[in-house]
């Protein structure tokens, strides 16, 4: 079987359907302020034991969601940063007083600190991210404001679009003769080439869009105002949100 | 009374879009009673889509221009607006990405609520017969599921006014009569329908209709379609094999173990139901793809090791989307770029090219932009483009798209010159006159695999195959062939 897809993109939204059930479930906007929390309380903690409870925490939940997989694969993007960090910040800090060999022990505890902070943010972050699809969340901008929304959709589904375009115009010119090979030069100028009709063809396009917009009834004024459900599990999301950073703030200042 | 459906009244209806001299719509009257269908019919550019964007408001609202006359659209009920619905004629054209976030927008704007909505959604998936899509991301699907996808999102809001600019052109037969029974069933329960299309073979008869040519209503003296009289040549070697060509997506569809040979001096149409496998067959024959399995060779090489900038000396390929092939800022230069591209001097080729736009009627437009021409004259540059480099094959996909009569038959006369030269055509196309008037033979795909392979003359006399094949409409369109 062949990998390429139809222009090489995936068919289905992720996380769009099925519907979401148990955690996944949860509204974006409740998980949205979870995700600040946790933002916040990893930027508050200053000590690494309470920063590896948290993150042990999360990794808990990753595995609930069933996501600890990817999770762990996003720690690669901050893995070759992190370990210069600790390297350098070993060798070279200056407060140090302990050394095994030219390491120096506190130099080495400070890099881990932001180490694991910087893995404490990744993963908070991700973890919003991979249990929500980028559809739930431009969705739940759209009913924060209907025509922020709007605008975020429209450009979000112009990107593959423009991409699958120039996929489409590299062929067609490959199909009536360009050479895509040869030197750098010769690669730029091929693609410079592409890059102009894509372009134009983006504006072409928006004009459509425009109409579309308004033969699909855009500004008729009788959307549905969204309606924000209190449920149990909401409240319990903003209140783990607020101890969460309420936790880091006392461990900080008990840690002092 | 009925509720439901719009009255239309328009006098004088005329249109000049910004910076044109010549209007698009002139003096145009007419009246639509609730309940009732009625037909725009025309040549291109008879100002068809114009006077559907007049009644959807897209005009002056969204495009600007000087729009003339009196035009009312008004509900039977006092106090009460009627609710439009358009499908617009190009359905590469969409809002969002997912087909879910397609059907739910005009739903959410005419006052769906957030809880009917999804209920909504698939009801409309499957009126049109795509149940299941709501997942699926627009730019994956083919043609005429996008086309689908617009029909459903018009239908969706249960319009009042229901308008459908060209929306048979990206559909196989069958589904053409699918969506007309439901425009026809719209109409039947109150909605005012008005249907655009320049095949007035889909018009049934007895039906009310405008005929327009040039922007002004005229009556209908278009001749009866001409009895086509198919030219059996002399073939010569295989100038395309494909040999148990198998190619299959990550997500699904392609084409499993086909066989198509074309000869010099032959012509052989391709043909099948959406999604059948006919693109990505066709896209074989430059490279564009590579099988699985089997093997592809042009004119008796195997073209494994080859790139398609080297193919494209001997193949030349109209894509389906003329809009995809156009990219050049003066439509000679965009006609001539083949050469250029091989090499040929600039001068030398825009000769050779006017020479091409002289053949197929377009020389007039040899300083024009061709992204501001309309889509059937864009349609012949692309056309011009693939024939200008003289290839030993033709691949056309689609060639009849957007174009009326008199230009099919511009584009199937310049086909016939290249056959006596001993160019070998395949040609993929949903229109059965087309192939009728130009194959000698016919593949049938369905589903990914052929399922027929012989003389066009009997295929296209055999319904039961094209009945299996989603090929047959309830009129039957193909010619008899002499």
């Amino acid at each position: 079987m062949s990998t390429d897809t139809a222009g090489g993109l995936p068919a289905f939204e992720p996380g769009a359907f099925p519907h979401p059930v148990g955690l996944l479930a949860l509204p974006v906007g409740p998980r949205m302020f979870l995700t600040c929390c946790g933002v916040l309380a990893v930027a508050l903690s200053a000590s690494i034991s309470v920063l590896v409870v948290q993150l042990a925490a999360l990794l808990m939940v990753a595995i609930a969601l069933r996501i600890l997989t990817p999770l762990l694969k996003t720690w690669r993007t901050v893995g070759w940063v992190s370990a210069s960090i600790v390297v350098i910040y070993a060798w070279a800090y200056p407060g140090s007083t302990d050394y095994v060999w030219v390491f120096g022990v506190q130099g080495f505890l400070s890099g881990l600190l932001i180490v694991v902070r910087l893995l404490g943010f990744v993963t908070v972050l991700y973890l919003m991210l991979l249990s929500t699809g980028p559809l739930a969340i431009v969705r739940w901008v759209g009913d924060v404001n209907d025509d922020l929304g709007i605008m975020v959709s429209l450009t979000l589904s112009v990107v593959p679009v423009m991409k699958q375009q120039m996929e489409t115009t590299i062929q067609a010119q490959q199909a009536r003769g360009l050479e895509m090979g040869g030197n750098l030069v010769r690669k730029l100028r091929a693609y410079l080439a592409v890059m102009i009709p894509v372009v134009v063809k983006s504006l072409v396009r928006a004009y459509g869009m425009a109409a579309l917009l308004h033969v699909r009834g855009y500004g008729s004024g009788r959307r549905d105002k969204p309606v924000f459900r209190v449920t149990a599990a909401v409240v319990t999301c903003y209140a783990l949100g607020v101890l969460w950073v309420a936790a880091s703030t006392v461990a900080r200042l008990a840690l002092r | 009374m009925s509720s439901r459906g719009a009255r239309i009244s328009a006098k004088g209806l005329g249109f000049t879009y910004l910076g044109d001299r010549s209007p698009a719509l002139s003096d145009v009257s007419f009246e639509a009673e609730v309940g009732t269908e009625t037909w725009i019919t025309g040549p291109n550019a008879a100002g068809k889509s114009t006077l559907l964007a007049v009644l959807a408001g897209v005009i002056p609202t969204v495009v600007e221009g000087k729009l003339q006359g009196t035009i009312e659209v008004g509900s039977p009920l006092e106090g009460s607006a009627p609710v439009p619905a358009m499908v617009m004629q190009d359905a590469g054209i969409y809002l969002f990405r997912t087909v879910f976030d397609e059907i739910a927008f005009p739903l959410e704007n005419r006052g769906v609520s957030t809880e009917d909505l999804e209920t909504a959604v698939r009801a409309a998936l499957a009126v049109v017969g795509i149940a299941g899509l709501e997942g699926r991301l627009l730019h994956t699907l083919s043609g005429g599921e996008r086309q689908k996808v617009a029909v459903a999102a018009a239908l969706a809001v249960d319009p009042d006014l229901l308008l459908l600019d060209e929306p048979f052109e990206q559909l196989d037969p069958a589904s053409v009569d699918e969506v007309l029974t439901l425009a026809t069933g719209c109409a039947a329960d109150g909605a005012t329908v008005l249907i655009a299309t320049r095949e007035a073979d889909h018009v049934p008869d007895g039906a009310r209709r405008i005929h327009l040519v040039a922007g002004v209503r005229t009556e209908d003296e278009a001749q009866a379609a001409p009895a086509y009289v198919h030219v059996a040549r002399p073939m010569g070697d295989a100038v395309l094999e494909m040999r148990s060509v198998t190619h299959r997506f990550g997500t699904g569809g392609g084409v499993d173990e086909v066989d198509l040979v074309v000869h010099a001096g032959e012509s052989v149409a391709l043909l099948g139901p959406n999604g059948a496998g006919k693109t990505t067959l066709m896209r074989h024959a430059i490279g564009l793809l590579r099988p699985d399995a089997g093997s592809v060779r042009v004119l008796g090489e195997d073209i494994g090791p080859r790139r398609v900038w080297e193919l494209a000396r001997h193949v030349g390929l109209l894509f389906q989307n003329p809009d995809d092939q156009v990219f050049n800022r003066v439509v000679d230069v965009e006609v001539a770029w083949s050469l250029i591209a091989q090499g040929m001097s600039r001068t030398a080729a825009i000769e050779r090219a006017r020479a091409v736009m002289v053949e197929l009627g377009i020389e007039g437009l040899a300083q024009e932009n061709p992204h501001e021409i309309t889509a059937s004259q864009r349609q012949l540059v692309a056309f011009a483009s693939v024939l200008v480099a003289d290839p030993r094959v033709i691949v056309l996909d689609e060639p009849t798209k957007a174009l009326d009569a008199t230009a099919a038959e511009t584009v199937a006369a310049a086909v016939d010159r290249r056959l006596d030269e001993g160019a070998g055509v395949l040609l993929v196309t949903h229109d059965l006159r087309f192939a009728a008037r130009l194959a000698d033979r016919c593949v049938v795909l369905a589903d990914g695999s052929a399922i027929a392979d012989g003389p066009a003359g009997e295929l296209l006399a055999d319904e039961d195959l094209l009945r299996r094949a989603r090929l047959l409409t309830r009129a039957r369109p193909a010619e008899s062939r002499s």
